[in-house]
């Protein structure tokens, strides 16, 4: 070996190569040689970082358990289940905004700002809920009939307002194949205290599922599949059978609709990041180590007074227990009781033998979310006057309007229009009777800053942009974008009286703004009435 | 003058056994070394590790459908190289549409159970300096100089990576690490 080659070959040095010991030799026997590659050396040294890092602790599993959804996903008819799963997934993403927006309120009226700390590390949380998700989907296997059981505890709370105002998502599968999302009233009396027990049974082969929830000896809701027809408990308490469409596909995803926190998650999922942080590690009362993930809305000051907690397992990453949480108190826990395979359900695919009864304190009201209505449903729903664009504004794409149940003030209803917009720039306005009763005396201590020839009066204040971050929250499911950091709110009171709140995510111009609210009409004129 | 290469499934590990154990074998052997690839590419852990699992998860498609992957390492970079240029151009795209501040290495949200923040700000602080070497070379020198000095790939699995001969992919990091000496000491390279 010559100096030449030494030089041509030195890199191979870094690798176990078959030429290695002989450009070695060389090396050594060389000064100007060996110079060069100590100065070689010392140069990759350079470029070598002393500081490294490696994945999360959590990858690994993370990877794992979207493998095993996707598995899963490959086991069951792909096709029907997938396009399922995409009609679902805005009902589902609406009814839990609703759920945590009602987090946000009540944490305002009722906690008086005394809540929990900030949030930090909520990419990471979020992941790991993420993580949950997929794991409580593994839950739900390709074969076999899995029989799971979940308790939600009613807690003793002192305040009477709380103690009446709980409740949860509760989702159903329909004929049209489409999901309902419910609104499971869990009211009680101050110091009252009770359980409700939410039974599944779920085949995986087939997709068929039967569901039961009751309390005191009583059931309150139930839901079916057995292949042919859906059934469902009516208030009468018989149960009304109906077969289902040709356009029907069985569920894909049972966890978004049977799942320990369906109906919340998806919407903490969708939502953002930023609802979520850790917090901490815990264990449960028989002792499996969990970590506990936190979610909830913060209020105009930035404290966080209602929130989620989720516990984590360690052993399968599956959801062990969700609490829901105000100002320090508990006041609802659901836990998971029970998994395990069975060779059949003990209440028939088709719930024969199911009688409903009237429980105390248990309701289920309809349809939290009816999801792309006309503005001949708006009009006929709404019990105060609502208004639509007169035209979308110049750079919105699309207009769609959500009922939504106004969870501050059931059975009243509210409405989401939301505009996506080209530029990002969406545009969502809501029109809510807590709006109407609630903003009146609070909007007017803000700043006037347009009024339009229509008679709408556009107030300014301190909250514009924590309104709308919620507004933007809440029509995440249509607008797809995530609240922009210069998203700009404004409180209107209309001529009605009434008080819409509008919200663009981005910012505007003075033009555009009049523009918006200039445009704004009743929307009974646009049906002719 | 040794790499920094860690360790790695013996090759050929992957080919012959299809389990889910030996997958996830080849996840572990893999996940450091593309989150910290992905991370220097993205700038963002969280983004880095959804990149990661993308590529391993799209792995893991081709290779249960019976797909052939003749040298796994080559193949996971490729992918995730790929991921990462796909991330970049969205966010460029973004940006465009909303004018938003281009990117920079964020070591503000940390994964819970992964480095922490001194570390993980301290190999940012490492990469953002070698990054400002580098910057001093051709892109194609400066790749392969990445590859082998950041990720510790071997000069063949680098050649599979950016898609040139074994040769070049040496030839290629002798005349980076030349042209870096000559910057760093100011001295003219070593005529032979």
């Amino acid at each position: 070996m010559n100096c030449r080659h030494f030089s041509r070959h030195m890199v191979e040095l870094l690798d176990a190569g078959p030429g290695r010991e002989e450009l070695s030799r060389h090396a050594m026997s060389c000064p100007r040689c060996s110079q060069e590659y100590e100065a070689a050396r010392q140069t990759v040294a350079l470029l070598t970082p002393s500081h490294t890092f490696g994945a999360s602790a959590y990858l690994k599993e993370r990877i794992m358990s979207e493998i095993t959804k996707r598995e899963i996903a490959v086991a069951r008819p792909a096709p029907r289940g997938r396009a399922a799963a995409r009609r679902w997934r805005p009902v589902l993403v609406a009814g839990a905004v609703a759920a945590l927006v009602l987090v946000a309120w009540i944490g305002d009226r009722l906690a008086g700002h005394r809540g929990g700390p900030g949030i930090g590390e909520r990419g990471a949380a979020f992941r790991l809920l993420s993580q949950a998700q997929a794991a409580e989907e593994s839950l739900f296997p390709a074969r076999g009939v899995i029989h799971i059981v979940n308790q939600v505890e009613v807690m003793r709370v002192s305040d009477a307002t709380m103690a009446r105002a709980r409740w949860l998502p509760l989702c159903s599968l329909g004929a049209s194949g489409k999901l309902g999302i419910h609104q499971l009233s869990l009211s009680a009396a101050p110091g009252e205290e009770y359980t409700v027990t939410d039974e599944a049974w779920y085949d995986g082969a087939t997709g068929r599922f039967a569901r039961v929830l009751g309390t005191g000896g009583k059931t309150v809701f139930a839901n079916a599949y057995d292949g042919e027809a859906v059934y469902s408990l009516q208030d009468a308490g018989g149960v009304q059978r109906e077969p289902v469409g040709s356009g029907f596909t069985a569920p894909a995803s049972p966890a978004e609709f049977l799942g320990i926190a369906a109906g919340l998650i998806n919407q903490i999922q969708a939502g953002s990041s930023d609802l979520v942080e850790a917090a901490g590690e815990g264990t449960l009362a028989d002792g499996s180590p969990v970590t506990i993930l936190k979610a909830g809305l913060s209020d105009p000051e930035g404290k966080v007074t209602a929130w989620l907690l989720f516990r984590i397992r360690h052993d399968d990453n599956t959801i062990a227990e969700m609490e829901f949480v105000v100002g320090d108190e508990s006041q609802l826990l659901v836990r998971r009781v029970l998994t395990e395979i069975v060779p059949a359900p003990r209440v028939p695919w088709n719930l024969e033998g199911v009688r409903g009864g009237a429980a105390k304190d248990v309701a289920v009201r309809p349809d939290m979310v009816r999801s792309d209505v006309s503005v001949q449903h708006m009009v006929d729903t709404a019990d105060f006057e609502t208004y639509v664009f007169s035209t979308a504004p110049a750079w919105a794409l699309k207009q769609t309007i959500v009922d939504v149940l106004d969870v501050a003030s059931p059975p009243q209803r509210m409405f989401v229009i939301a505009c996506r917009a080209s530029d990002g720039r969406h545009v969502v306005l809501v029109q809510s009777p807590s709006y109407n009763r609630m903003l009146g005396p609070l909007v007017k201590t803000g700043r006037l800053v347009y009024e339009s020839p229509n008679g709408f009066k556009v107030w300014s204040g301190p909250r514009d942009q924590w309104l709308a971050d919620i507004l933007l929250k809440s029509a995440r499911a249509w607008i797809k974008d995530p609240s922009a950091p210069d998203r700009t709110g404004y409180a209107l009171e209309s001529p009605g009286g009434t008080f819409p709140c509008l919200a663009v995510n981005g910012a505007i111009t003075q033009e555009e703004l009049h523009s918006l609210v200039d445009g704004l009409v009743p929307a009974r004129t646009q049906i002719g009435r | 003058m040794d790499g920094i290469s860690e360790s790695a499934l013996p090759e050929g590990a992957f080919e012959h056994d299809r389990s889910r154990e030996a997958f996830e074998a080849l996840v572990e052997a893999y996940q450091d070394r593309l989150v910290r690839y992905a991370f220097r590419r993205l700038g963002d852990i969280h983004d880095a590790e959804d990149v990661v699992q993308d590529v391993f998860v799209r792995v893991f498609r081709d290779w249960a459908g019976g797909g052939r992957i003749r040298r796994i390492g080559p193949y996971l970079y490729r992918v995730a190289a790929n991921a990462c240029t796909d991330l970049l151009r969205k966010r460029m795209r973004k940006r465009r549409h909303t004018g938003a501040a281009e990117d920079v290495i964020d070591v503000q949200e940390m994964p819970a159970a992964g480095p922490d923040a001194a570390e993980l700000a301290a190999a940012a602080d490492e990469l953002q300096r070698i990054g400002a070497l580098l910057a001093r070379l051709p892109e194609r020198q400066a790749e392969v100089v990445r590859l082998r000095c950041l990720d510790g790939l071997c000069f063949a699995e680098i050649a599979e990576v950016v898609g040139c001969r074994l040769s070049t992919a040496k030839s290629r990091f002798r005349y980076g690490l030349r042209k870096l000496r000559w910057f760093l000491t100011g001295q003219s390279e070593v005529q032979r």
